[in-house]
Protein backbone atom coordinates (compact mmCIF):
# COMPACT_ATOMS: atom_id res chain seq x y z
CA UNK A 1 0.00 0.00 0.00
CA UNK A 2 1.53 3.31 -1.16
CA UNK A 3 2.38 5.57 2.05
CA UNK A 4 3.51 9.28 2.06
CA UNK A 5 7.36 9.76 3.05
CA UNK A 6 8.62 12.85 4.24
CA UNK A 7 12.32 13.13 3.43
CA UNK A 8 14.37 15.61 5.43
CA UNK A 9 17.68 15.71 3.62
CA UNK A 10 19.56 19.26 1.76
CA UNK A 11 21.25 17.09 -0.78
CA UNK A 12 18.12 15.63 -2.88
CA UNK A 13 19.44 16.99 -5.92
CA UNK A 14 23.28 14.81 -5.70
CA UNK A 15 21.09 11.73 -3.63
CA UNK A 16 17.91 11.53 -5.17
CA UNK A 17 18.04 8.06 -6.60
CA UNK A 18 18.62 6.47 -3.50
CA UNK A 19 14.97 6.94 -3.03
CA UNK A 20 13.73 5.70 -6.59
CA UNK A 21 12.64 1.96 -5.46
CA UNK A 22 10.31 3.39 -3.21
CA UNK A 23 8.78 5.86 -5.36
CA UNK A 24 8.58 3.11 -7.97
CA UNK A 25 6.94 1.10 -5.49
CA UNK A 26 4.25 4.14 -5.37
CA UNK A 27 4.83 5.89 -2.08
CA UNK A 28 5.00 9.43 -2.35
CA UNK A 29 7.28 11.83 -1.41
CA UNK A 30 7.82 15.36 0.44
CA UNK A 31 10.93 16.84 0.34
CA UNK A 32 11.94 19.02 2.79
CA UNK A 33 15.42 20.77 2.71
CA UNK A 34 16.46 22.18 5.85
CA UNK A 35 15.21 23.05 9.68
CA UNK A 36 13.51 26.28 9.19
CA UNK A 37 11.19 24.42 5.91
CA UNK A 38 10.47 21.33 8.15
CA UNK A 39 9.22 23.66 11.56
CA UNK A 40 7.30 25.10 8.93
CA UNK A 41 5.48 22.25 7.44
CA UNK A 42 4.45 20.64 10.79
CA UNK A 43 0.93 20.00 8.87
CA UNK A 44 1.86 17.87 6.36
CA UNK A 45 4.35 16.16 8.22
CA UNK A 46 1.45 15.27 10.77
CA UNK A 47 0.09 13.79 7.67
CA UNK A 48 3.05 11.63 6.42
CA UNK A 49 3.49 7.86 7.44
CA UNK A 50 7.03 7.73 8.10
CA UNK A 51 10.10 10.56 8.25
CA UNK A 52 13.24 10.10 6.81
CA UNK A 53 15.53 12.19 8.02
CA UNK A 54 19.00 13.48 7.55
CA UNK A 55 20.97 14.58 10.95
CA UNK A 56 23.47 17.05 9.25
CA UNK A 57 21.09 19.31 7.86
CA UNK A 58 21.01 23.63 7.19
CA UNK A 59 19.82 25.68 9.73
CA UNK A 60 17.51 27.57 7.05
CA UNK A 61 18.19 30.51 9.05
CA UNK A 62 20.36 32.31 10.87
CA UNK A 63 18.80 33.87 14.27
CA UNK A 64 18.41 30.69 15.44
CA UNK A 65 20.99 28.39 16.64
CA UNK A 66 20.88 23.77 16.16
CA UNK A 67 23.75 23.03 17.38
CA UNK A 68 26.00 20.52 15.14
CA UNK A 69 23.10 18.24 14.21
CA UNK A 70 19.87 20.33 13.47
CA UNK A 71 18.27 16.69 12.20
CA UNK A 72 18.53 15.90 15.65
CA UNK A 73 16.99 18.83 17.19
CA UNK A 74 14.39 18.99 14.62
CA UNK A 75 13.09 15.45 15.55
CA UNK A 76 13.49 16.51 19.10
CA UNK A 77 11.31 19.37 18.69
CA UNK A 78 8.67 17.21 16.89
CA UNK A 79 8.31 14.60 19.60
CA UNK A 80 8.76 16.79 22.78
CA UNK A 81 7.42 20.09 21.51
CA UNK A 82 5.11 18.88 19.22
CA UNK A 83 3.75 15.33 20.20
CA UNK A 84 4.84 14.13 17.03
CA UNK A 85 4.29 10.14 16.85
CA UNK A 86 5.00 9.58 13.35
CA UNK A 87 7.54 6.48 12.64
CA UNK A 88 11.67 7.95 11.77
CA UNK A 89 14.19 6.46 9.74
CA UNK A 90 17.00 8.09 10.48
CA UNK A 91 19.58 8.14 6.38
CA UNK A 92 23.13 9.66 7.91
CA UNK A 93 26.68 9.60 7.74
CA UNK A 94 27.10 10.36 11.46
CA UNK A 95 28.02 6.91 13.32
CA UNK A 96 28.81 8.87 16.75
CA UNK A 97 27.71 7.27 19.76
CA UNK A 98 26.41 9.43 21.66
CA UNK A 99 23.82 10.71 18.88
CA UNK A 100 23.07 7.19 18.53
CA UNK A 101 21.89 7.70 22.05
CA UNK A 102 19.92 10.19 21.69
CA UNK A 103 18.13 9.19 18.56
CA UNK A 104 17.21 5.93 20.33
CA UNK A 105 15.90 8.13 23.33
CA UNK A 106 13.63 9.85 20.85
CA UNK A 107 12.39 6.67 19.22
CA UNK A 108 13.73 6.32 15.93
CA UNK A 109 12.43 3.47 14.46
CA UNK A 110 15.79 2.85 12.28
CA UNK A 111 19.30 4.16 11.79
CA UNK A 112 20.62 3.92 8.72
CA UNK A 113 24.10 4.95 7.49
CA UNK A 114 24.93 6.37 3.66
CA UNK A 115 26.38 5.21 1.61
CA UNK A 116 23.25 2.29 1.94
CA UNK A 117 22.23 0.53 -1.34
CA UNK A 118 18.30 1.70 -2.60
CA UNK A 119 16.78 -1.81 -2.37
CA UNK A 120 18.41 -2.19 1.14
CA UNK A 121 16.80 1.49 2.32
CA UNK A 122 13.65 0.04 0.40
CA UNK A 123 13.14 -2.54 2.32
CA UNK A 124 14.23 -0.87 6.07
CA UNK A 125 11.64 2.08 5.57
CA UNK A 126 9.01 -0.67 4.22
CA UNK A 127 10.05 -2.47 7.25
CA UNK A 128 8.82 0.00 9.57
CA UNK A 129 5.82 0.97 7.66
CA UNK A 130 4.48 -2.35 8.00
CA UNK A 131 5.45 -2.23 11.81
CA UNK A 132 3.83 0.99 12.06
CA UNK A 133 0.73 -0.39 10.05
CA UNK B 1 36.14 8.49 19.66
CA UNK B 2 35.78 7.26 23.33
CA UNK B 3 39.37 6.51 23.59
CA UNK B 4 40.47 9.98 22.97
CA UNK B 5 38.00 11.03 25.42
CA UNK B 6 39.82 8.58 27.71
CA UNK B 7 42.59 10.22 26.35
CA UNK B 8 41.91 13.56 27.07
CA UNK B 9 40.51 13.09 30.58
CA UNK B 10 44.48 11.49 31.27
CA UNK B 11 46.01 14.69 29.76
CA UNK B 12 43.93 17.09 31.98
CA UNK B 13 44.37 15.18 35.31
CA UNK B 14 47.87 14.77 34.61
CA UNK B 15 47.85 18.66 34.52
CA UNK B 16 45.72 19.15 37.02
CA UNK B 17 48.15 16.98 39.36
CA UNK B 18 50.73 19.10 38.25
CA UNK B 19 49.35 22.44 39.35
CA UNK B 20 48.74 20.94 42.87
CA UNK B 21 51.86 19.32 43.43
CA UNK B 22 53.75 22.76 42.63
CA UNK B 23 50.80 24.97 44.56
CA UNK B 24 49.95 22.49 47.49
CA UNK B 25 46.18 23.44 46.39
CA UNK B 26 43.38 20.92 45.59
CA UNK B 27 41.61 21.94 41.63
CA UNK B 28 38.76 20.43 40.18
CA UNK B 29 37.80 21.47 36.41
CA UNK B 30 34.55 21.76 35.19
CA UNK B 31 32.97 21.00 31.79
CA UNK B 32 29.49 21.56 30.67
CA UNK B 33 27.66 18.15 30.05
CA UNK B 34 24.41 18.65 28.57
CA UNK B 35 22.57 20.75 31.37
CA UNK B 36 25.22 19.95 34.33
CA UNK B 37 28.86 21.18 34.70
CA UNK B 38 30.88 17.52 35.04
CA UNK B 39 33.95 17.84 37.70
CA UNK B 40 37.61 16.10 37.04
CA UNK B 41 39.73 15.70 40.24
CA UNK B 42 42.78 14.26 39.82
CA UNK B 43 43.93 11.73 42.41
CA UNK B 44 47.38 14.25 43.12
CA UNK B 45 44.45 17.09 43.70
CA UNK B 46 42.10 14.88 46.24
CA UNK B 47 45.20 14.47 48.53
CA UNK B 48 45.61 17.88 48.84
CA UNK B 49 41.42 18.32 50.18
CA UNK B 50 42.02 20.35 53.59
CA UNK B 51 41.79 18.20 56.31
CA UNK B 52 38.54 20.33 57.02
CA UNK B 53 36.98 18.91 53.73
CA UNK B 54 37.89 15.15 54.03
CA UNK B 55 36.15 15.19 57.11
CA UNK B 56 32.96 16.94 55.77
CA UNK B 57 33.03 14.95 52.69
CA UNK B 58 33.23 11.59 55.40
CA UNK B 59 30.31 12.55 57.13
CA UNK B 60 26.82 11.69 56.17
CA UNK B 61 25.64 14.34 53.89
CA UNK B 62 28.74 15.55 53.44
CA UNK B 63 30.20 14.26 50.33
CA UNK B 64 27.09 15.06 48.54
CA UNK B 65 26.68 18.64 50.16
CA UNK B 66 30.31 18.96 48.74
CA UNK B 67 29.60 18.13 45.46
CA UNK B 68 26.24 19.71 44.73
CA UNK B 69 27.87 22.87 46.03
CA UNK B 70 30.81 22.48 43.43
CA UNK B 71 28.24 21.82 40.23
CA UNK B 72 26.14 25.26 41.35
CA UNK B 73 29.47 27.36 41.75
CA UNK B 74 31.03 26.00 38.83
CA UNK B 75 27.84 26.23 36.68
CA UNK B 76 27.73 30.29 38.38
CA UNK B 77 31.32 30.66 36.91
CA UNK B 78 30.71 29.15 33.47
CA UNK B 79 27.71 31.58 32.77
CA UNK B 80 28.82 34.83 34.71
CA UNK B 81 32.31 34.32 32.76
CA UNK B 82 34.53 36.44 35.24
CA UNK B 83 36.88 35.53 37.74
CA UNK B 84 35.50 35.17 41.19
CA UNK B 85 36.21 34.30 44.64
CA UNK B 86 33.83 31.82 45.83
CA UNK B 87 32.53 30.72 49.43
CA UNK B 88 31.97 26.60 49.23
CA UNK B 89 28.86 25.47 51.27
CA UNK B 90 31.03 24.76 54.14
CA UNK B 91 33.35 28.07 54.61
CA UNK B 92 36.10 27.97 52.75
CA UNK B 93 37.12 29.97 49.86
CA UNK B 94 37.95 28.76 46.18
CA UNK B 95 38.97 30.79 43.35
CA UNK B 96 36.53 30.21 40.43
CA UNK B 97 39.02 30.57 36.57
CA UNK B 98 36.74 30.76 33.40
CA UNK B 99 39.06 29.19 30.62
CA UNK B 100 38.20 31.15 27.26
CA UNK B 101 39.22 29.34 24.11
CA UNK B 102 38.19 31.20 20.87
CA UNK B 103 35.85 33.37 22.77
CA UNK B 104 33.71 30.91 24.16
CA UNK B 105 34.20 29.81 28.11
CA UNK B 106 35.05 26.27 27.45
CA UNK B 107 35.54 25.33 31.38
CA UNK B 108 36.08 26.44 34.93
CA UNK B 109 38.99 25.82 37.39
CA UNK B 110 37.98 25.98 40.89
CA UNK B 111 41.16 25.48 42.88
CA UNK B 112 42.15 26.49 46.81
CA UNK B 113 39.96 25.37 49.66
CA UNK B 114 41.62 28.53 51.72
CA UNK B 115 40.56 31.13 54.11
CA UNK B 116 41.72 34.40 53.16
CA UNK B 117 43.55 36.79 55.80
CA UNK B 118 41.26 39.27 55.92
CA UNK B 119 38.92 39.54 58.99
CA UNK B 120 35.64 40.43 56.98
CA UNK B 121 36.22 37.31 54.60
CA UNK B 122 37.00 35.15 57.99
CA UNK B 123 33.59 36.56 58.99
CA UNK B 124 31.61 35.44 56.33
CA UNK B 125 33.64 31.96 56.18
CA UNK B 126 32.20 31.23 59.99
CA UNK B 127 29.11 32.40 59.14
CA UNK B 128 28.85 30.02 56.04
CA UNK B 129 30.23 26.83 58.07
CA UNK B 130 27.59 27.51 60.88
CA UNK B 131 25.16 26.96 58.31
CA UNK B 132 27.08 23.70 56.89
CA UNK B 133 26.73 22.52 59.95
CA UNK B 134 23.44 23.50 60.94
CA UNK B 135 22.30 21.74 57.61
CA UNK B 136 24.43 18.60 58.33
CA UNK B 137 23.00 18.15 61.84
CA UNK B 138 26.48 17.28 63.22
CA UNK B 139 27.01 16.88 66.92
CA UNK B 140 28.79 18.54 69.29
CA UNK B 141 31.86 16.83 68.90
CA UNK B 142 31.22 16.58 64.90
CA UNK B 143 31.00 20.30 64.89
CA UNK B 144 33.85 20.79 67.34
CA UNK B 145 36.32 19.08 65.26
CA UNK B 146 35.42 20.36 61.99
CA UNK B 147 35.54 24.24 63.35
CA UNK B 148 38.59 22.98 64.26
CA UNK B 149 39.71 22.33 60.94
CA UNK B 150 38.21 25.03 59.28
CA UNK B 151 40.28 27.66 61.56
CA UNK B 152 43.24 25.42 60.86
CA UNK B 153 42.84 25.96 56.92
CA UNK B 154 45.48 27.16 55.03
CA UNK B 155 45.57 31.00 54.65
CA UNK B 156 46.19 33.68 51.61
CA UNK B 157 46.48 37.25 51.00
CA UNK B 158 44.89 38.86 48.40
CA UNK B 159 48.32 39.40 47.23
CA UNK B 160 48.57 35.60 46.99
CA UNK B 161 45.47 34.75 44.64
CA UNK B 162 46.15 37.75 42.18
CA UNK B 163 49.42 36.14 41.28
CA UNK B 164 47.69 32.70 41.06
CA UNK B 165 44.49 34.64 39.22
CA UNK B 166 47.50 35.67 36.72
CA UNK B 167 49.37 31.91 35.95
CA UNK B 168 47.00 29.80 36.09
CA UNK B 169 44.73 30.98 33.03
CA UNK B 170 47.73 30.93 30.83
CA UNK B 171 48.69 27.67 31.60
CA UNK B 172 44.62 26.50 31.12
CA UNK B 173 44.74 28.11 27.73
CA UNK B 174 47.69 26.38 26.64
CA UNK B 175 46.23 22.92 27.53
CA UNK B 176 42.88 23.92 25.96
CA UNK B 177 44.64 25.32 22.63
CA UNK B 178 45.13 21.49 22.16
CA UNK B 179 41.49 20.36 23.24
CA UNK B 180 40.36 22.69 20.56
CA UNK B 181 42.63 21.85 17.76
CA UNK B 182 41.88 18.20 18.41
CA UNK B 183 38.01 18.98 18.36
CA UNK B 184 38.37 21.11 15.35
CA UNK B 185 39.94 18.33 13.71
CA UNK B 186 37.34 15.94 14.49
CA UNK B 187 34.65 18.31 12.71
CA UNK B 188 36.69 18.76 10.12
CA UNK B 189 36.65 14.91 9.51
CA UNK B 190 33.09 15.18 10.12
CA UNK B 191 32.39 17.39 7.40
CA UNK B 192 34.96 15.71 4.78
CA UNK B 193 33.57 12.05 5.73
CA UNK B 194 30.20 13.83 5.14
CA UNK B 195 31.27 15.84 1.32
CA UNK B 196 32.13 11.81 0.61
CA UNK B 197 29.90 9.67 1.77
CA UNK B 198 27.38 12.08 0.06
CA UNK B 199 28.58 11.68 -3.10
CA UNK B 200 29.65 8.03 -2.71
CA UNK B 201 25.79 7.12 -2.38
CA UNK B 202 24.99 9.22 -5.32
CA UNK B 203 27.68 6.49 -7.31
CA UNK B 204 25.93 3.71 -5.12
CA UNK B 205 22.54 5.09 -5.76
CA UNK B 206 22.67 5.17 -9.82
CA UNK B 207 24.42 1.83 -9.86
CA UNK B 208 22.04 -0.29 -8.26
CA UNK B 209 19.24 1.49 -9.55
CA UNK B 210 20.43 0.82 -13.53
CA UNK B 211 21.89 -2.68 -12.81
CA UNK B 212 18.37 -3.18 -11.50
CA UNK B 213 16.67 -1.61 -14.40
CA UNK B 214 19.05 -2.40 -17.34
CA UNK B 215 16.71 -4.64 -18.84
CA UNK B 216 13.67 -1.88 -19.67
CA UNK B 217 16.01 0.49 -20.42
CA UNK B 218 16.53 1.71 -23.84
CA UNK B 219 20.16 2.49 -24.78
CA UNK B 220 19.75 6.19 -24.76
CA UNK B 221 18.27 5.56 -21.36
CA UNK B 222 21.49 3.54 -20.85
CA UNK B 223 23.72 6.50 -22.43
CA UNK B 224 22.15 8.57 -19.90
CA UNK B 225 22.58 6.64 -16.51
CA UNK B 226 26.15 5.76 -17.20
CA UNK B 227 26.73 9.28 -17.85
CA UNK B 228 25.28 10.43 -14.79
CA UNK B 229 26.92 7.85 -12.65
CA UNK B 230 30.20 8.64 -14.36
CA UNK B 231 29.46 12.76 -13.32
CA UNK B 232 28.52 11.42 -9.79
CA UNK B 233 32.35 9.32 -9.83
CA UNK B 234 34.37 12.60 -10.94
CA UNK B 235 32.13 15.01 -8.54
CA UNK B 236 33.45 12.60 -5.99
CA UNK B 237 36.87 12.80 -7.50
CA UNK B 238 37.17 16.46 -7.23
CA UNK B 239 36.28 16.26 -3.43
CA UNK B 240 39.22 14.16 -3.00
CA UNK B 241 41.08 16.12 -5.44
CA UNK B 242 40.31 18.95 -2.77
CA UNK B 243 41.54 16.77 0.32
CA UNK B 244 44.78 16.25 -0.98
CA UNK B 245 47.97 17.91 1.06
CA UNK B 246 49.99 17.39 -1.90
CA UNK B 247 48.12 17.64 -5.72
CA UNK B 248 50.90 16.28 -7.88
CA UNK B 249 53.38 17.33 -10.19
CA UNK B 250 52.22 20.39 -13.26
CA UNK B 251 52.55 19.09 -16.73
CA UNK B 252 52.10 22.43 -18.24
CA UNK B 253 51.17 21.70 -22.44
CA UNK B 254 48.80 23.44 -24.66
CA UNK B 255 45.61 23.03 -24.21
CA UNK B 256 42.40 24.03 -25.63
CA UNK B 257 40.14 25.37 -22.92
CA UNK B 258 36.70 24.57 -24.25
CA UNK B 259 36.90 20.74 -23.56
CA UNK B 260 37.57 21.65 -19.84
CA UNK B 261 35.01 23.78 -18.91
CA UNK B 262 32.53 21.56 -20.74
CA UNK B 263 33.94 18.70 -18.82
CA UNK B 264 33.12 20.57 -15.76
CA UNK B 265 29.45 21.73 -17.26
CA UNK B 266 28.89 17.71 -17.96
CA UNK B 267 30.16 16.61 -14.60
CA UNK B 268 27.39 19.09 -12.63
CA UNK B 269 24.76 19.28 -15.16
CA UNK B 270 22.69 16.55 -13.42
CA UNK B 271 22.97 18.44 -9.76
CA UNK B 272 22.29 21.50 -11.53
CA UNK B 273 19.28 20.65 -13.47
CA UNK B 274 17.62 18.63 -10.11
CA UNK B 275 18.15 22.36 -8.73
CA UNK B 276 16.21 23.94 -12.44
CA UNK B 277 19.50 25.56 -13.11
CA UNK B 278 20.97 25.28 -16.50
CA UNK B 279 24.77 26.05 -17.41
CA UNK B 280 25.38 28.14 -20.16
CA UNK B 281 29.28 28.70 -21.94
CA UNK B 282 30.36 30.93 -24.47
CA UNK B 283 33.84 31.31 -25.21
CA UNK B 284 35.34 34.30 -27.27
CA UNK B 285 38.78 34.56 -28.96
CA UNK B 286 40.56 37.13 -30.48
CA UNK B 287 40.70 35.53 -34.14
CA UNK B 288 37.30 33.25 -33.66
CA UNK B 289 38.95 30.44 -32.83
CA UNK B 290 39.06 28.29 -29.62
CA UNK B 291 40.92 29.91 -27.07
CA UNK B 292 44.30 27.84 -26.54
CA UNK B 293 46.22 28.16 -23.28
CA UNK B 294 48.95 26.37 -21.67
CA UNK B 295 47.84 25.23 -18.41
CA UNK B 296 48.13 21.69 -16.74
CA UNK B 297 45.23 19.80 -17.90
CA UNK B 298 44.60 17.53 -14.49
CA UNK B 299 45.00 20.43 -12.34
CA UNK B 300 42.95 23.27 -14.20
CA UNK B 301 40.24 20.57 -14.77
CA UNK B 302 39.53 19.61 -10.88
CA UNK B 303 40.19 24.19 -10.41
CA UNK B 304 37.61 24.46 -13.35
CA UNK B 305 35.23 22.05 -11.43
CA UNK B 306 35.06 23.59 -8.36
CA UNK B 307 34.19 26.57 -9.48
CA UNK B 308 31.25 25.40 -11.39
CA UNK B 309 30.10 23.62 -8.85
CA UNK B 310 30.12 25.86 -6.23
CA UNK B 311 27.94 28.68 -8.58
CA UNK B 312 25.53 25.61 -9.15
CA UNK B 313 25.62 24.91 -5.54
CA UNK B 314 24.99 28.04 -3.99
CA UNK B 315 22.44 29.13 -7.10
CA UNK B 316 19.09 30.10 -5.53
CA UNK B 317 16.23 27.91 -7.10
CA UNK B 318 13.77 28.87 -10.27
CA UNK B 319 10.71 30.86 -8.69
CA UNK B 320 7.68 31.72 -10.62
CA UNK B 321 8.94 30.44 -13.82
CA UNK B 322 12.11 32.72 -13.64
CA UNK B 323 15.03 30.24 -15.05
CA UNK B 324 18.04 30.25 -13.46
CA UNK B 325 21.32 29.88 -15.51
CA UNK B 326 24.92 30.13 -14.70
CA UNK B 327 26.79 31.82 -16.99
CA UNK B 328 30.45 30.71 -18.26
CA UNK B 329 32.12 33.47 -20.77
CA UNK B 330 35.71 34.00 -21.68
CA UNK B 331 37.29 36.77 -23.25
CA UNK B 332 40.54 37.31 -24.28
CA UNK B 333 42.89 40.28 -22.61
CA UNK B 334 46.12 41.27 -23.09
CA UNK B 335 48.77 38.28 -22.13
CA UNK B 336 45.87 36.08 -20.76
CA UNK B 337 43.04 34.85 -20.99
CA UNK B 338 39.97 35.56 -18.64
CA UNK B 339 37.04 33.51 -17.90
CA UNK B 340 34.21 34.32 -15.40
CA UNK B 341 31.88 32.13 -13.70
CA UNK B 342 28.82 33.99 -12.48
CA UNK B 343 25.21 32.70 -10.99
CA UNK B 344 22.50 34.18 -9.40
CA UNK B 345 22.14 32.78 -5.20
CA UNK B 346 23.91 32.96 -1.89
CA UNK B 347 26.25 36.17 -2.03
CA UNK B 348 29.39 36.72 -0.07
CA UNK B 349 30.20 39.28 1.82
CA UNK B 350 32.62 42.34 1.38
CA UNK B 351 35.06 41.78 3.62
CA UNK B 352 35.47 38.30 2.86
CA UNK B 353 36.59 39.42 -0.56
CA UNK B 354 38.27 41.85 0.64
CA UNK B 355 40.17 39.79 3.30
CA UNK B 356 40.76 36.95 0.94
CA UNK B 357 39.29 35.14 3.57
CA UNK B 358 37.25 32.90 1.08
CA UNK B 359 40.29 31.50 -0.30
CA UNK B 360 41.24 30.33 2.66
CA UNK B 361 41.66 27.01 3.42
CA UNK B 362 38.13 25.40 5.41
CA UNK B 363 36.76 28.80 5.02
CA UNK B 364 33.18 28.39 4.33
CA UNK B 365 30.89 31.94 3.67
CA UNK B 366 28.60 33.35 6.08
CA UNK B 367 26.10 34.22 4.15
CA UNK B 368 26.13 30.05 3.04
CA UNK B 369 26.12 28.90 6.83
CA UNK B 370 22.45 29.06 7.22
CA UNK B 371 21.49 27.18 3.80
CA UNK B 372 24.34 25.14 2.86
CA UNK B 373 25.98 21.98 4.60
CA UNK B 374 27.50 19.91 2.59
CA UNK B 375 31.28 20.88 1.46
CA UNK B 376 34.57 21.46 3.36
CA UNK B 377 35.42 24.77 2.25
CA UNK B 378 38.11 23.34 0.33
CA UNK B 379 37.17 24.13 -3.42
CA UNK B 380 38.24 28.02 -3.45
CA UNK B 381 41.18 27.23 -1.20
CA UNK B 382 41.99 24.45 -3.83
CA UNK B 383 41.21 26.45 -6.90
CA UNK B 384 43.47 29.87 -5.85
CA UNK B 385 46.27 27.36 -5.77
CA UNK B 386 46.05 25.83 -8.85
CA UNK B 387 45.20 29.45 -10.61
CA UNK B 388 48.68 30.73 -8.66
CA UNK B 389 50.21 27.80 -10.07
CA UNK B 390 49.34 29.00 -13.45
CA UNK B 391 50.70 32.40 -12.40
CA UNK B 392 47.05 33.19 -12.93
CA UNK B 393 44.98 35.60 -10.87
CA UNK B 394 41.45 34.71 -9.07
CA UNK B 395 39.24 37.75 -8.47
CA UNK B 396 35.24 38.00 -7.16
CA UNK B 397 32.40 40.05 -6.67
CA UNK B 398 29.62 39.85 -5.10
CA UNK B 399 26.41 42.27 -5.81
CA UNK B 400 23.59 42.32 -3.80
CA UNK B 401 20.25 42.54 -5.88
CA UNK B 402 17.83 43.74 -3.99
CA UNK B 403 17.44 47.03 -1.56
CA UNK B 404 17.45 45.10 2.10
CA UNK B 405 20.03 45.78 4.38
CA UNK B 406 21.10 42.17 5.63
CA UNK B 407 22.24 40.33 3.15
CA UNK B 408 21.28 36.83 4.91
CA UNK B 409 18.72 35.13 2.52
CA UNK B 410 19.18 37.67 -0.14
CA UNK B 411 19.97 37.14 -3.77
CA UNK B 412 23.32 38.23 -5.24
CA UNK B 413 24.99 38.16 -8.47
CA UNK B 414 28.26 36.50 -7.92
CA UNK B 415 31.45 36.52 -10.35
CA UNK B 416 34.87 34.28 -10.20
CA UNK B 417 36.69 35.25 -12.58
CA UNK B 418 40.08 33.96 -13.22
CA UNK B 419 42.71 35.30 -15.63
CA UNK B 420 45.15 32.68 -16.81
CA UNK B 421 48.28 33.67 -18.62
CA UNK B 422 48.27 32.03 -22.46
CA UNK B 423 51.96 30.82 -21.84
CA UNK B 424 53.85 29.88 -18.91
CA UNK B 425 57.48 31.62 -18.04
CA UNK B 426 59.65 29.76 -19.86
CA UNK B 427 62.27 30.45 -16.66
CA UNK B 428 59.47 28.74 -14.72
CA UNK B 429 59.48 31.45 -12.15
CA UNK B 430 55.63 33.40 -10.84
CA UNK B 431 55.53 36.10 -12.91
CA UNK B 432 54.22 39.98 -11.87
CA UNK B 433 50.64 41.27 -12.43
CA UNK B 434 51.83 43.13 -15.51
CA UNK B 435 51.48 39.40 -17.26
CA UNK B 436 48.16 39.05 -16.55
CA UNK B 437 46.34 42.09 -17.09
CA UNK B 438 42.02 43.17 -17.73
Amino acid sequence: MAKTIVWIEDDTDIIDPVVRPLELAGHTFIRLRNAKETLEALDRIRQADLILLDMILPPGQLDREFGRYPGLEVLRELREVHGLKTPVVVLTVVTREEVQQQLRALHVADIVYKPVRPSELRKRVEQVLAAGS
Amino acid sequence: MTQMLAHREDAQKAWLDLFASITGLPIGLFEMHGREPLGIFSQGSLSKFEPHCQLIRSLPGGLAACETDHCLRARRALLQHGNELTLCHAGLYNEAVPVWVRGEVRAVLLYGEMQIDDQEYQRRSLEQHEKAVARLALDEDQAAQVRALLLQAKSYTPDNLQQLRITLPKVEQWFYGFIDQEELLEQHLEKVSHELQTRLQAVIARAENMMLEARDLSSEEVFRGTNDLLSAAEAMGTVVQNLRQSVGEYHFQKERIAPLLYEAKRIYETEAKGRGISIRIDLASADGSTPVLEVSRYHLQNALNNLVHNAVKYSFRPRSGRPRTVNIWGRPGKGCYAITIENYGVGILPEEIASGDIFADGYQGKLTQGEYRTGSGKGLYFAKRVIDRHRGRIKASSRLMSDEADREGQPHLNQFTIYLPYEQSKEGSAGGEDDCMD
